[in-house]
């Protein structure tokens, strides 16, 4: 899986990784995450639109992620989300956790 | 090139607690195990319901951060002890699926009919394994207590068979432990869905079960709360399943059932041949 970063400012940083988020890629980004949250990026908006595939191993980096930017004070929020993604996400119920936005810019303007 | 043996655990310490003489067994023979939990997600508070919240109170978990990185160390101390390997998926507990599951009385009956496309997933996700081979051998909770999850997981086994793999259901404990009547419960439930009991032989690989349940500091407590002494409750399981010598219960899933029959007809072990 490629990671790329497409924009940040000072507290923010959204990242749009591109191929399959699953158990062999999840343990890579999710020490990716980390690593940005350590750098002081507490606001971290992934841009889904590349991702072809997510497993439960590939929610649980990006709940990782969620967990890490929270306790930095932030959010890790996602955006243009698959149906395969929206499919695995409610059937795991982890929709109630990572609520998929429509769009980068939308994700980065709500206030929730 | 051995075929691949893994054994799937709803939870982190299913496997472990239900049929772990014989994952130390096949790692002594060679077999390399791979143990994978299913169950196994990260928790975050939104997941947290008054049924989970209550639950987490009667486990002492206090807070919701380090649980899982706890749970995981203690399932690799016990994976060292058996000589596999693990995985782990990041399914989140029914305990944590919303309200699906809100009191024990659903938590061990019958699956929500949007969780029974769960096992689809779970099927998937075992077949994506870089261990996954065709014609792996899978092992799998009979379900013995109704837990979803351990339904769940059956029911992927049961996909599996029908795939090709050879699957074997365990025995699950503590369930078997404390209320033996239940194992003749599920089997009637589970009908010629699977073959006839067979009894596995564990040996002194009894010794290493007894050591890795134990390395599950946070769930012996609540696990073995009505033993005064956990090691003497799972030794006398282990001689109460081999009639006086350690031993472990498994059933073919249908599917292995025909496919195994030669082997099961001359009482062995298709795992060993």
């Amino acid at each position: 899986m490629e990671l790329l970063m497409t924009e940040q400012t000072a507290d923010t940083l959204v990242l749009q990784p591109i191929g399959r988020l699953d158990l062999l890629t999840a343990g890579e980004f999710k020490a990716q995450l980390t690593t940005a949250v350590t750098e002081g990026k507490r606001r971290i908006i992934i841009d889904m639109a590349h991702v072809s595939f997510v497993d439960s191993s590939g929610l649980g980096a990006l709940i990782s992620g969620l967990k890490a930017a929270r306790r930095a004070g932030g959010d890790l929020r996602i955006a243009h989300v698959s149906q395969q993604t929206l499919t695995v996400l409610t059937l795991t119920t982890l929709d109630r956790v990572l609520r998929p936005y429509a769009s980068v810019a939308e994700a980065m303007s709500t206030d929730d | 090139m051995r075929r691949p043996v893994i054994f799937l655990s709803p939870h982190f310490d299913d496997v472990v607690l239900s049929c772990g003489g014989t994952v130390a067994r096949l790692a002594d023979a060679g077999y390399n195990p791979l143990m994978v939990t299913i169950f196994g997600g990260e928790i975050v508070d939104e997941l947290l319901t008054d049924f989970a919240r209550w639950k987490h109170h009667r486990w002492g978990i206090l807070s919701t951060d380090g649980v899982r990185a706890a749970r995981q160390a203690e399932d690799k101390a016990a994976a060292a002890i058996l000589g596999c390997h693990t995985r782990w998926l990041g399914f989140p507990d029914a305990i944590y699926r919303g309200e699906r599951y809100t009191a024990d009385s659903n938590l061990f009956g019958t699956p929500a009919q949007v969780d029974q496309a769960l096992s689809d997933l779970i099927v998937a996700e075992v077949c994506s394994l870089p261990e996954w081979r065709v014609g792996a051998i899978v092992f799998v909770p009979l379900a013995i207590g109704g837990h979803v999850d351990h339904q769940l997981t059956y029911a992927a086994g049961q996909q599996l068979a029908a795939m090709g793999a050879t699957v074997w259901a365990y025995e699950d404990c503590p369930y078997a432990m404390h209320t033996p009547e239940g194992v003749q419960r599920r089997l009637a439930i589970v009908g010629d869905e699977v073959g006839a009991l067979h009894i596995a032989p564990i040996g002194n690989a009894a010794e290493k079960r007894v050591a890795a349940i134990l390395a599950y500091h946070s769930q012996v407590p609540v696990i073995f709360r009505f033993s005064n002494d956990v090691g003497t409750t799972v030794r006398d399981h282990m001689r109460r399943a081999g009639g006086g010598t350690p031993a472990e219960h498994f059933w073919p899933l249908q599917a292995t059932f025909r496919v195994s029959d030669s082997h099961y007809e001359q009482g062995v072990l298709l795992w060993s041949c």
